[in-house]
């Protein structure tokens, strides 16, 4: 029973999240690193940066994140040696478009988070021992597990854990 | 070590020498710091039946605030790629169950006795499906360390359990009633309204990644969540998120410690994204429950 203009405005909404969050948003390297011209060890070099640089994250893939200089230098660098500057302000594109999915409008923002799984909720919360024996239902066969994985080319490695 | 605590402190105390000890300058405070960590050590570990116990109502205390998705496809989707992950830390000997929590709040948690969950919110913020198998490794390697049974240890002074267990005897054993009604459902629900140590999450970090590159993944996954998380400090959904860990700058300082350049060579984009992607259109698409 969803009206036809309501159902187009949720589905331009879902896709627009779906497309992801690439934020432009500000931090810092945290260590000297060369700024390469694309995500792989082996790109070109397109300068050295150095520690503490300011910069601006465009967005992420693998182990990479690419970035903008103050000066304009666009370029990729490992995301472990980028640091995302403490937010501050009150959220941002994404949340905002959470809360039109979820009120229908952009006012009265609420204050106290999403609801389901806030403090106040869980504070409330009556345990529900009907949804923990649900999951039974739902538990995977050493079958379809097999299939998962080769279904996506995933083999086993053998990898140490590290240490702190 | 454990031994040797539980014998000096039992010595502080029952020789009652608390000036001596003042004059050696060791206060009060102290003396009764080490007999709390003496107590807690010295009481017996919970037995499996009573991690199983506290395992159920702990995810029946999440699953109260907020129901599963009531959706096959999402359900089975999350218990397969689970069930791959926690194949790759040698424990099947553990009871694995996995679910989708329908609450638009970004979160993930773990429960003692092999319950992983993640929310609607998280799967609609996520990218892919390596992003996601770190998050889960992260909440699998909680359950392996045992991070939140010895949480409720610490904070189980009265031995809630064993009590119930005592006082229900005579009826015939412990009902999930009086497991539900007494004091370890409080425990329980605020330890997950205040959360873990740092260290704890530091060490499920570590873990997670490692679990999740054993079993295929990006180990770059979880890294990237992390970074998701700072660039979302703030908004809404991420609160209890936020409240109950340390600082995605903090995490991804400890994590960048201890992967430096190891795993570089595992890195992978080539994992085939589409089940993810209609999982996730899915979550976008799904409403709140009505409460």
């Amino acid at each position: 029973m969803i009206r036809p203009a309501f159902r187009q405005l949720i589905l331009a909404l879902g896709s627009m999240l779906l497309a992801g969050s690439a934020l432009a948003t500000p931090g810092t390297l945290i260590r000297a690193a060369e700024l390469k011209a694309d995500a792989f060890v082996d790109a070109a070099n397109l300068g050295n940066l150095t520690a503490d640089t300011p910069l601006t994250v465009l967005e992420g893939k693998g182990g990479w994140s690419k970035i903008r200089t103050a000066d304009g230098k666009t370029g990729w660098v490992r995301l472990l040696n980028v640091r995302i500057a403490a937010a501050s302000g009150d959220g941002n594109a994404l949340a905002t478009l959470g809360n039109v999915v979820r009120t229908g409008t952009t006012q009265g923002a609420a204050t106290t988070g999403v609801k389901g799984l806030s403090k106040e909720d869980l504070a409330k919360a009556q345990p529900n021992l009907r949804e923990v024996a649900k999951l039974d239902g739902f538990r995977a066969r050493p079958a379809d597990i097999n299939r998962f994985a080769t279904s996506r080319k995933l083999t086993a490695r053998e990898i140490a854990e590290l240490n702190p | 070590m454990k031994t040797l605590i539980i014998a000096l402190s039992g010595l502080l105390l029952a020789s009652g020498c608390t000036e001596q000890l003042r004059r050696a300058g060791i206060d009060e405070n102290q003396v009764q710091a080490i007999s709390n960590v003496a107590t807690t050590l010295s009481r017996p570990d919970y037995t499996p039946a009573e991690e199983a116990q506290i395992g159920q109502l702990s995810a029946a205390t999440l699953l109260g605030a907020a129901p599963l998705i009531a959706d096959r496809e999402t359900m089975q989707y999350i218990n397969q790629l689970g069930g791959w992950i926690a194949r790759q830390t040698g424990r099947n000997d553990i009871n694995w169950r996995f679910g989708v929590i329908n609450s638009s709040n970004v979160n993930a948690f773990a429960a003692p006795d092999g319950y992983v969950f993640v929310t609607k919110g998280l799967l609609r913020t996520l990218n892919d499906e390596s992003e996601l198998a770190g998050v889960v490794a992260h909440e699998i390697a909680h359950v392996i360390k045992r991070h939140y049974l010895v949480a409720v240890r610490k904070k189980d002074t009265t031995n809630a359990l064993a009590n119930v267990a005592v006082t229900t005897a005579q009826k015939g054993g412990v009902k999930n009633a009086d497991i539900l009604a007494g004091p370890l459902a409080n425990i329980v629900q605020n330890l997950y309204a205040s959360g873990l140590d740092k260290g704890d999450e530091y060490e499920a970090d570590r873990l997670g990644v490692v679990y999740a590159t054993r079993a295929g993944y990006d180990p770059y996954g979880l890294p990237r969540v992390l970074n998701l998380y700072a660039q979302n400090a703030n908004s809404n959904g991420f609160d209890l998120l936020f409240s109950t860990h340390p600082s995605p700058q903090d995490r991804l300082q400890q994590l960048g410690k201890a992967m430096g350049e190891r795993l570089a060579a595992y890195e992978t984009d080539k994992i085939n994204n589409t089940a993810f992607l209609r999982i996730k259109r899915k979550a976008v698409q799904l409403p709140d429950p009505k409460s």
